[in-house]
C-alpha cells in the first residue's frame, strides 16, 4: 500500500509549502493548492485520501469547496478536515453539519495534524511521534 | 402708655371756665394737656398736637363738636374722642357716637368720671396701637414669606428649565407613566423613537395605544409583564438596534410616576462592535498564520536534523517559542471577545465531566514536562448540563493551564468535580488547587485580569480574567482559597442550567 495522499487547499503559499514539508518528512504523501478552483481540479486528477481545507479564502471559500467535493461523485467519500485561524465559538459542530470529518483551528503543530489524519485515513499513516 | 405723662390730651370748649376747669384737672393728675376754644382751633391743634385723646365739647358757637368729629373722620384712628355733653343734649351725644366718638361725660366734668373714661380710652388707643403694631408684623412676615415663595418658585422654575433642557437633551428616549399606565411624560428623543408628539398622546394609556411603529408594539409588550425591572435589546429589520429599559417605581414611593423607560439606539454601538470582531478576527488570522508556519518548520528541521544536535536544539527552541506565540495570540482573542459587553452566551446540552476529563488529559501532557502530577478522580461517569461549551472550555483551559504553570516543580494539581442532586436549580462546581507560590493574599476576583500581572513566570495574567468572565457570562461565581496551604484554590461554581445570551443578534455567533 503506498502513502496516503493528502491534499491541503489554502491561500497561503507559505503555509501550504511547510506543511507539506512537515507532512512529507512524516512519512505522507502531500500536495498543495493555492485556491479553491485549483484545489478541486487536484482532487479530480489525484484523488488524495483526504482533504485539509482552510476556511477563509478570496473567491471560493472553503465552504464553497467542499459543496463542490461533495457533489462530486468520485470525491464524495473523501474525507475533509476543515482548518481556520478565524474564530468559531463552535468549530467542529459548524464543520460536521457542512459535512466535514473535523476541524482544526491554527494554529496546529504538525504531529496533531497527523492524529487528526491518522483518524480518518484507512491506509497506514505513520506514527507522528 | 401708662404713665398720664405719655398720654396727650386735647381738650375744646367754649366756656372758658369749663376748659380751665377740666385742664387744671387734667394737669394736675400728670397729663400732657392742650386746649382750644372753639372747633377751628381744635382742628388746628388736632394737626399740631397730635393728641391721643380728645374731650370735645358739643354745643359750641361757630364751629360745634359735630362739626368737628365730621371734619377729624378718617383721622380718628391715631385719637380716641370723648364728648362733653349736658343733660339737655343727650341726642347731640348720640350722634357725636354715630360719627366715631367713643363715649361721653356729662358736664359739669367730675374726676371720678372722667377717670373711667380715660382709663378706658387709654386702654383702648393701647389695643388700637397693639392691633396696628401686629398687623404691620404680619405684613412684614408676609411679605417675607411672600418673597421667599417667589424665590423659591424661581428656583424651582430653573430647576425644571434645567431638567428640562437635561431630560430633552438626552440621546435616549424617556418615558413615563403613571401608575395605571397613562403616558405622563416625553422627552424630545422618545418623541422620535415613538412617533409622536406628547401632546398628542398625554394621558393616553401606552398598553392600549394602537401604533404601526415597532418601537411601541415593543413598549406594549414589555408593559404586559409584571417583572420590577426589564431590558430588552431586538433590531428592527436588521438595520437599528434599540435597548429598552423598563423600571417599575416601588408602590411605597410617593411619586405619582408608575413606570420610567429608557430607549435607546445601539445600532452605532452594535456595528462598533461588530467592526471590533471583525477586526479581532482579521488580527488573529494574520497572526496564526505566520505561527503555523514556524511551528511546520520547526518540525521539518528537527526531523532533517539527524545527529545534529545545534539542528535539533534550534528546532526545539522554535517549536517551543512557537507554542508561546500561539497559546498568546489564543489568550488574546479569548479576552477580546469575552470582554465584548456583547459577547453571546450559546448554552446546549454538555456532558462537562467528559469537558473537564478532555482538558484534564490535555493538561497532563505539559504537567509531564515539569514532573507536575495531575490528580482527578470522580465517582460521576458523565454530567448532562445546559451550558455554554466554548466557554467552560475557555475557563477549563485557562484554570488547568494556570494550575500547572504556576505549580512548583513535583508539584500536584488536584481537580474535583461534584454536581448538586437538584437537576433544574441545582449547580455544578469545580475546584482546581496546586502547590504554587500561589496569588498574592489581597487579590480579589473582580480585580483579575485588571492588576494581576505575573512578574516572576512567564505569562501575560489573562488565565483567571477568561476564566472569571466566563463563568460570569454562565451566571457563575468564581472564589480564591488559599485553605493555609501553599499554592491556590480556584473553585467555580454554575448553575446547572445557564441562559444562552445573544445581545449582538444582527451578528449572531451562536
Amino acid at each position: 500500500m503506498g502513502k496516503p495522499k493528502v491534499l491541503i487547499i489554502d491561500d497561503e503559499p507559505l503555509l501550504v509549502k511547510s506543511t507539506c514539508m512537515a507532512l512529507r518528512i512524516s512519512g505522507l504523501d502531500a500536495r498543495g493548492a493555492p485556491d479553491g478552483l485549483s484545489g478541486l481540479k487536484e482532487a479530480e486528477t489525484w484523488k488524495p485520501d483526504i482533504v485539509l481545507l482552510d476556511v477563509m479564502m478570496p473567491e471560493m471559500d472553503g465552504w464553497q469547496v467542499l459543496e463542490q467535493l461533495q457533489e462530486t461523485p468520485s470525491l464524495r467519500n473523501t474525507p475533509v478536515v476543515m482548518f481556520t485561524a478565524r474564530e468559531y465559538a463552535n468549530g467542529k459542530q459548524l464543520a460536521r453539519s457542512h459535512g466535514a470529518v473535523d476541524y482544526v483551528p491554527k494554529p496546529f503543530e504538525p504531529v496533531s495534524l497527523i492524529e487528526v489524519i491518522r483518524r480518518y485515513v484507512s491506509s497506514t499513516v505513520p506514527n507522528p511521534g | 402708655m401708662s404713665n398720664p405723662q405719655e398720654i396727650r390730651v386735647l381738650v375744646v370748649d367754649d366756656s372758658p371756665h369749663n376748659l380751665q376747669g377740666v385742664t387744671e384737672l387734667l394737669r394736675f393728675q400728670g397729663y400732657h394737656v392742650e386746649c382750644a376754644h372753639n372747633g377751628m382751633a381744635a382742628l388746628s391743634a388736632v394737626d399740631s398736637f397730635a393728641p391721643d385723646i380728645v374731650l370735645l365739647d358739643v354745643v359750641m358757637p361757630g364751629m360745634d363738636g359735630l362739626e368737628v368729629l365730621r371734619a377729624l373722620r378718617g383721622r380718628l384712628e391715631d385719637c380716641v374722642v370723648i364728648v362733653m355733653t349736658g343733660h339737655e343734649s343727650l341726642d347731640h351725644a348720640r350722634e357725636a357716637m354715630a360719627l366715631g366718638a367713643s363715649g361721653y361725660v356729662g358736664k359739669p366734668v367730675r374726676w371720678e368720671t372722667l377717670e373711667n373714661y380715660l382709663n378706658g380710652a387709654i386702654a383702648r388707643l393701647q389695643t388700637r396701637k397693639q392691633q396696628k403694631h401686629n398687623a404691620r408684623e404680619l405684613n412684614n412676615t408676609v411679605e417675607t414669606q411672600n418673597q421667599h415663595l417667589l424665590q423659591v418658585l424661581e428656583e424651582m422654575h430653573k430647576q425644571g428649565e434645567r431638567m428640562d433642557c437635561i431630560v430633552n437633551g438626552m440621546s435616549d428616549g424617556l418615558v413615563a407613566l403613571d401608575r395605571s399606565g397613562r403616558i405622563t411624560m416625553l422627552n424630545r428623543r422618545a418623541e422620535d423613537f415613538l412617533g409622536k408628539k406628547f401632546s398628542e398622546c398625554a394621558g393616553e394609556k401606552l398598553c392600549s395605544s394602537v401604533s404601526g411603529n415597532v418601537l411601541v408594539e415593543q413598549l406594549r409588550e414589555l408593559c404586559r409583564s409584571e417583572e420590577t425591572n426589564r431590558t430588552v435589546s431586538f433590531n428592527h429589520e436588521g438595520i437599528r438596534h434599540y435597548r429598552i429599559q423598563l423600571s417599575r417605581m416601588d408602590a411605597r414611593n410617593e411619586s405619582d410616576i408608575g413606570t420610567v423607560i429608557l430607549i435607546s439606539d445601539q445600532t452605532d454601538r452594535m456595528e462598533l462592535e461588530h467592526f471590533r470582531g471583525t477586526f479581532l478576527s482579521n488580527v488573529a488570522h494574520e497572526l496564526r498564520t505566520p505561527v503555523n508556519i514556524v511551528l511546520n518548520y520547526a518540525r521539518v528541521l528537527e526531523l532533517h536534523s539527524e545527529e545534529r544536535t545545534e539542528i535539533r536544539e534550534i528546532a526545539h527552541d522554535l517549536e517551543i517559542d512557537g507554542r508561546r506565540l500561539r497559546y498568546l495570540i489564543n489568550n488574546f482573542v479569548n479576552v477580546a471577545r469575552l470582554s465584548e459587553a456583547t459577547a453571546s452566551v450559546c448554552c446546549r446540552p454538555t456532558d462537562i465531566l467528559k469537558l473537564l476529563r478532555y482538558h484534564i488529559d490535555a493538561s497532563r501532557e505539559r504537567a509531564e514536562e515539569k514532573g507536575v502530577v495531575v490528580e482527578f478522580e470522580s465517582e460521576m461517569e458523565s454530567a448532562v448540563v445546559r451550558t455554554d461549551p466554548h466557554l467552560m472550555e475557555t475557563a477549563f483551559s485557562a484554570l488547568l493551564d494556570n494550575a500547572v504553570r504556576y505549580n512548583r516543580s513535583g508539584g500536584t494539581v488536584t481537580i474535583e468535580f461534584t454536581c448538586d442532586d437538584d437537576l433544574e436549580n441545582g449547580w455544578f462546581h469545580v475546584v482546581i488547587c496546586n502547590q504554587g507560590e500561589g496569588l498574592p493574599e489581597e487579590l480579589q476576583i473582580p480585580q483579575i485580569g485588571r492588576t494581576v500581572m505575573r512578574r516572576e513566570a512567564r505569562g501575560a495574567g489573562t488565565g483567571l480574567y477568561l476564566a472569571s468572565r466566563a463563568v460570569e457570562l454562565l451566571g457563575g461565581s468564581l472564589e480564591l482559597g488559599r485553605d493555609g496551604r501553599m499554592g491556590t484554590c480556584v473553585r467555580m461554581s454554575i448553575p446547572q442550567h445557564s441562559t444562552s445570551r445573544d445581545i449582538g443578534q444582527m451578528y449572531a455567533t451562536c
